[in-house]
């Protein structure tokens, strides 16, 4: 019966669709208000970038300044070190972040042995359960100067004095990647081990008969094979950017490597919450928010490109 | 399993050596990372002097379980709580979530026809996933609801995880029609529809966005660090950061107390904190992975 | 196949009972103070190194024999909250979140000079000139007049909006040393900085601190930010207040040269790093926080700290083992080629009080505040209640509970009463150390008073901030960065925004100096 009078009455408009469709929008609507209450309207909120907000006066009763706070913001001199820590900890995720699962799950495909594998996986995807409280204090305390492994370590093989990691700046972008890969590598394994199980055994097969041995096969068969997941995950990867940042460079941050480890999550929320600079550091997300659209615009051009896809129909 | 295994042997093709290798490889990512949690299970076993000075790498020196018993001491009642909360949080935060996000998850993986509101919410959802909301205004406009220093602060604000709308979506619309078409005839509404036909067909998927959701409310930080004022409504996380900062101050007793603030009590909560997960992952390691490939696969 | 009405039901009914469940089990915003009962309750916020010591909760705070003392003492009696963790950022850091909560308690501390005038100029804080005048006579009297006016200064209108902490002669700072440690090494105070750093050497090569293990000596601490460590700093003629460098005036410059980026500070960085470069100090102090740093000296592990003199006993806990450590106080030591230095007293601290708009009796509010500065308050403060903690007997005090936790609901005393002092545990120790520290004091900053509006747009290189210095000297004193950073640290400095706040600061001074 609805089906018939849903091809007769072609152009429905909204009211009709709302009465007879009643029950669909009754559910819809919780989660529309969360959406405009919890997501949509802080949005709107941005608006005190514009503003010297004050905490007192509210939204509606703070000084309008136009583009003040951002042309202080351009002029912070350190403004484009935390642009450029963000940037470059991005980079580097994507860049030693992304082969990493892939190895793994590179290697894991090749044992055949059941246990061995499950004991494996389940030492790689438990870091991911944890969280950066945990991990980051897990860190600390292997790499601490006195009392960590990698300095007792060192020492009793190499003989040099301890190195008090954690207070390089230099180091620090490495130790956030490295454990960013300790942390995430395993789980995002998953998926590569997943499109592995997929392939035709059959293509193995003929690799073999054509005489190819591990490598060979490794190049020709399951590389290419893997390739359109490789793009989508790498693409997701651009498009996350700027994402996963606070909770663990706050946890592994000290005053020490501030210059190279402040991003501009981790600047919002100390200068923004905590020292009460509520309008200029609304700034900074804003801008923050522009160039990781940019990014996944031009992620999705890409993938356009490549796949004949993007991520949006 | 011998066929597969059959299968696996024609794929190999290669030496002795490079299987060896494999092997090898695997095994020294798997120390990787197991190592850190040796060297804490080490720590949390000794005495404070011994772990300062450097002694203890793999196994424990000048035994104890004092650190563990610091806890009890000192903090049993933080801890406790803290653990509660987040017990609550996690269990009904995620069924909240579950709820929510199916509810609105059948509507938008109807047809067009069927509801018009359709794309516009897709649209919202896909911006939300883009975009966070900057850190400031969400900060004033969730305390301008009045969510200030309250567990609900956590819950509301993931009532639904953009990512996992849009998991369930893509699930929903491939479930056969026919299903669904069968019961309207019997006179069914859309109610009927969710919860007779598509929820116990959807339990798979929504078994891992329960555990995704799960994982997000369990381990949750910056949310709790920018609304919750008050000690005794601290999750875990918080608690657990104001132990590893060394800031917390527990009451001054006259007495010296050798375990006040060292490395090694430090290292019995890591362990303390990651027995309950280490107990709890395995039996979802099957969801999450049939989770992670529906994710990947539908992107 | 397809049931009844009741799924549609139920669809609904689960929907309600989530709802309600969760609400029944979520716990709800702080309950508001109610105001009608007899005692003016008023909601405090209070630092938390008063609070830490036995802090208890808000609900339970009534039920303490000290608050309901207070009680009925004034009527009135403060509700205090605090937080604790990340030490006093997290306290400012906390006040602004209950603060952008639209929850203003009646009184609070402010700490934070930049926090104060945003107060001040919404209109938060109300003027104290007149109640100091009716009800707060001793509280006024503790500053000179001078010293009310760089409060003044403050506000734009001239009036008095927050009363500073009055560092009383127990809060100088004290370098402290452990006597018993010199003993056992053999060693007499050092009078040099050479004689300095060879006590260190020994200390740190010997079992200094008697518990039989001659590697658990750290010979002197800091915290993070290189604070707590002044006395390093100061011998060498920084101006610094806990931590923070201050301004000097140079009268051949006719400037005023932020102490960030002086000959002095860099001398003090090359003796850090020094120190550091041998071992002698604590290789974590750039980084460590003050519940570390605490814990370490409670494990009678440091043999020299910088602390307050009227709180050397909340680090003895190692005593019960140790009975007969000693402290002892050093007069900062002398460094080749300047004469010997004294500790810069600051008197006038941070804002400690301040009274919003939402107090109902403001009167009864400055009397409570009023009675902490009088000898009688100290006394409470210290020793507890009269008759029952203590009591007086024929002119000598006689103290007849030891057990009485820290906080006693009045504000910080500024009133120094030796006789109460010594009643305290170490009290005659404490004493000894006052009056020493006494001696080798002068008054400043030059800065005192000067106004925030100083740093505007700069609030980088406010002394509290300091960012550029604590990154870059951090680094110096820990050897990431070779000495001659330093220059370049200099020129940045200027450059980022030094030139413009020295000027202004320069300025400042010389029309309150009344120099050309």
């Amino acid at each position: 019966m609805a089906i018939n009078i849903g091809q007769l009455t072609k152009r429905e408009n909204l009211f009709q669709n709302i009465s007879r469709h009643y029950i669909l929008y009754l559910m819809v609507l919780p989660g529309l208000v969360f959406f405009v209450c919890i997501r949509l309207i802080p949005v709107a909120g941005s608006i005190i970038a514009w503003q010297e907000y004050s905490i007192f006066r509210g939204i509606f009763h703070s000084k309008w300044v136009g583009w003040k706070n951002f042309q202080e913001l351009f002029a912070y001199y350190d403004f484009y070190r935390i642009f450029g820590n963000t940037l470059t900890i991005g980079l580097y995720r994507i860049i030693f972040g992304f082969p990493v699962p892939i190895i793994l799950a590179l290697l894991m495909n090749e044992v055949s042995h059941e246990r061995f594998k499950k004991a494996i996986q389940s030492s790689l995807y438990l870091p991911y359960f944890l969280s950066w409280v945990v991990v980051a204090q897990l860190f600390y305390s292997i790499l601490h100067p006195s009392s960590g492994i990698v300095n007792i370590f060192l020492q009793k093989t190499i003989g040099i004095e301890p190195i008090f990691f954690l207070a390089k700046d230099k180091l620090f972008q490495p130790i956030v990647t490295a454990t960013f890969i300790w942390k995430y590598s395993g789980y995002y394994s998953i998926v590569y081990l997943a499109a592995l199980a997929s392939i035709d055994p059959q293509l193995y097969e003929a690799a073999t008969i054509d005489g190819a041995n591990r490598l060979q096969q490794l190049w020709a068969v399951t590389i290419p094979s893997l390739l359109p997941i490789m793009v989508i995950m790498l693409l997701l990867s651009i498009g996350r950017f700027l994402e996963i940042g606070f909770d663990q460079i706050y946890n592994l941050m000290n005053p020490l490597v501030l210059s190279t480890g402040d991003i501009f999550d981790t600047y919002v929320y100390r200068v923004g919450l905590q020292e009460g600079r509520y309008s200029l550091t609304t700034a900074v997300s804003l801008f923050k928010a522009v160039i990781g659209l940019i990014l996944i615009s031009c992620g999705n051009a890409l993938a356009k490109k490549l796949t004949g896809e993007g991520f949006f129909k | 399993m011998r066929r597969a295994r059959a299968e696996r042997r024609i794929k190999g093709g290669g030496t002795a050596i490079s299987g060896l290798l494999i092997y090898l490889m695997l095994i020294l990512i798997a120390l990787a990372m197991v190592l850190p949690f040796i060297h804490e299970l080490a720590k949390s076993f000794s005495y404070p002097s011994e772990v300062d000075a450097g002694r203890v790498s793999l196994w424990p020196r000048k035994p104890t379980l004092g650190n563990y018993y610091y806890y009890y001491r000192k903090h049993f009642v933080p801890l406790s709580r803290s653990f509660g909360i987040t017990i609550y949080i996690t269990g009904f935060g995620t069924l909240w979530s579950i709820y929510m996000t199916t509810l609105m998850a059948y509507p938008l993986s109807r047809s067009r026809k069927e509801f018009k509101f359709g794309p516009v919410a897709m649209g919202i959802a896909i911006f939300s996933i883009i975009m966070f909301p900057p850190i400031i205004p969400y900060f004033l406009a969730i305390r301008s609801y009045g969510l200030m220093d309250t567990l609900w602060s956590i819950i509301i604000t993931h009532t639904i995880v953009p990512f996992h709308l849009i998991l369930l979506v893509a699930f929903f619309r491939q479930l056969p029609e026919d299903l669904f078409d069968s019961c309207r005839i019997d006179g069914g509404s859309d109610w009927r529809i969710l919860f007779q036909i598509v929820l116990p067909l959807s339990k798979a998927v929504l078994a891992t966005v329960a555990i995704f959701t799960a994982i997000i409310l369990w381990n949750i930080f910056l949310h709790p660090l920018l609304f919750i004022n008050n000690p005794k409504k601290f999750p875990l996380q918080i608690f657990l950061r104001s132990i590893f900062q060394g800031g917390a101050d527990p009451e001054v007793l006259l007495q010296r107390d050798p375990f006040d603030n060292t490395e090694s009590i430090k290292s019995a909560l890591v362990i303390l904190t990651t027995i309950p997960i280490v107990l709890v992952y395995p039996l979802l390691q099957k969801h999450f992975i049939k989770g992670m490939m529906l994710g990947a696969l539908k992107e | 196949m397809c049931k009844g009405r009741a799924w549609k039901l139920l669809g609904v009914n689960l929907l309600l009972l989530t709802i309600i469940t969760g609400s029944t089990f979520a716990v709800g915003k702080q309950e508001a103070v109610a105001p009608e009962t007899e005692v003016y309750k008023f909601l405090n916020t209070w630092g938390m190194w008063d609070l830490s010591r036995g802090r208890i909760p808000i609900e339970e705070q009534p039920q303490s024999p000290y608050w309901q003392y207070v009680a009925k003492k004034f009527g009135a009696a403060p509700l205090t909250i605090s937080w604790e963790w990340e030490g006093a950022k997290g306290y400012v850091s906390g006040l602004r979140r209950m603060l952008a909560a639209g929850d203003i308690p009646e009184t609070l501390l402010p700490y934070e000079i930049k926090l104060t005038s945003e107060l001040i100029e919404e209109g938060i804080a109300i003027p104290l000139d007149d109640l100091l005048k009716k009800y707060g006579q001793d509280t006024y009297s503790q500053l000179t007049e001078a010293e009310w006016d760089s409060v003044r200064a403050q506000s734009p209108d001239g009036k008095i909006y927050y009363i500073p902490l009055v560092q009383f002669e127990g809060r100088i700072p004290s370098s402290l040393i452990r006597k018993d440690w010199l003993d056992r090494v053999g060693m007499g105070i050092p009078q040099t900085r050479d004689e300095l750093v060879m006590m260190y050497r020994a200390f740190k090569k010997n079992d200094a601190n008697g518990n039989g293990d001659p590697n658990d000596e750290i010979p002197v601490s800091g915290r993070e930010g290189m604070r707590w460590c002044d006395d390093l700093f100061m011998m060498h003629g920084v101006s610094m207040y806990e931590g923070h460098p201050q301004w000097r005036w140079h009268p051949d410059k006719k400037q005023l040269i932020s102490e960030q980026v002086s000959d002095e500070m860099r001398e003090s960085i090359e003796f850090l790093r020094s120190l550091y470069k041998e071992k002698l100090i604590d290789e974590v102090f750039v980084i460590q926080s003050a519940g570390d740093w605490t814990s370490k000296i409670k494990a009678n592990r440091i043999g020299h700290y910088l602390h307050l003199p009227w709180v050397i006993d909340t680090f003895s806990d190692f005593m019960s083992d140790f009975p007969d450590a000693k402290w002892v106080y050093m007069p900062l030591p002398k460094v080749p080629g300047k004469p010997r230095q004294k500790t810069m007293f600051q008197r006038v601290g941070f804002p400690a009080f301040m009274i919003t708009k939402q107090a109902k009796h403001p009167e009864k509010i400055m009397e409570w505040y009023n009675w902490s500065q009088t000898a009688e308050g100290y006394l409470y403060q210290t020793l507890g209640i009269p008759c029952v903690d203590w009591i007086k007997e024929g002119g000598q005090i006689k103290v007849l509970n030891k057990k009485v936790p820290f906080y006693k609901y009045i504000s910080t005393p500024s009133k120094y009463v030796p006789e109460a002092i010594r009643l305290t545990p170490l009290g005659e120790m404490k004493i000894k150390i006052i009056d020493e520290a006494k001696k080798n004091i002068y008054y400043g900053p030059d800065n005192l008073g000067m106004s925030s509006t100083v740093y505007e747009g700069y609030e980088d290189f406010m002394p509290e901030n300091a960012k550029l210095y604590r990154e870059w000297c951090s680094k110096m004193v820990v050897s990431e960065l070779d000495m001659s950073a330093w220059d370049e640290y200099v020129k940045k400095w200027y450059a980022s925004g030094g030139e413009v706040i020295t000027k202004r600061a320069s300025e400042w001074y010389k029309k309150m100096k009344g120099i050309k």
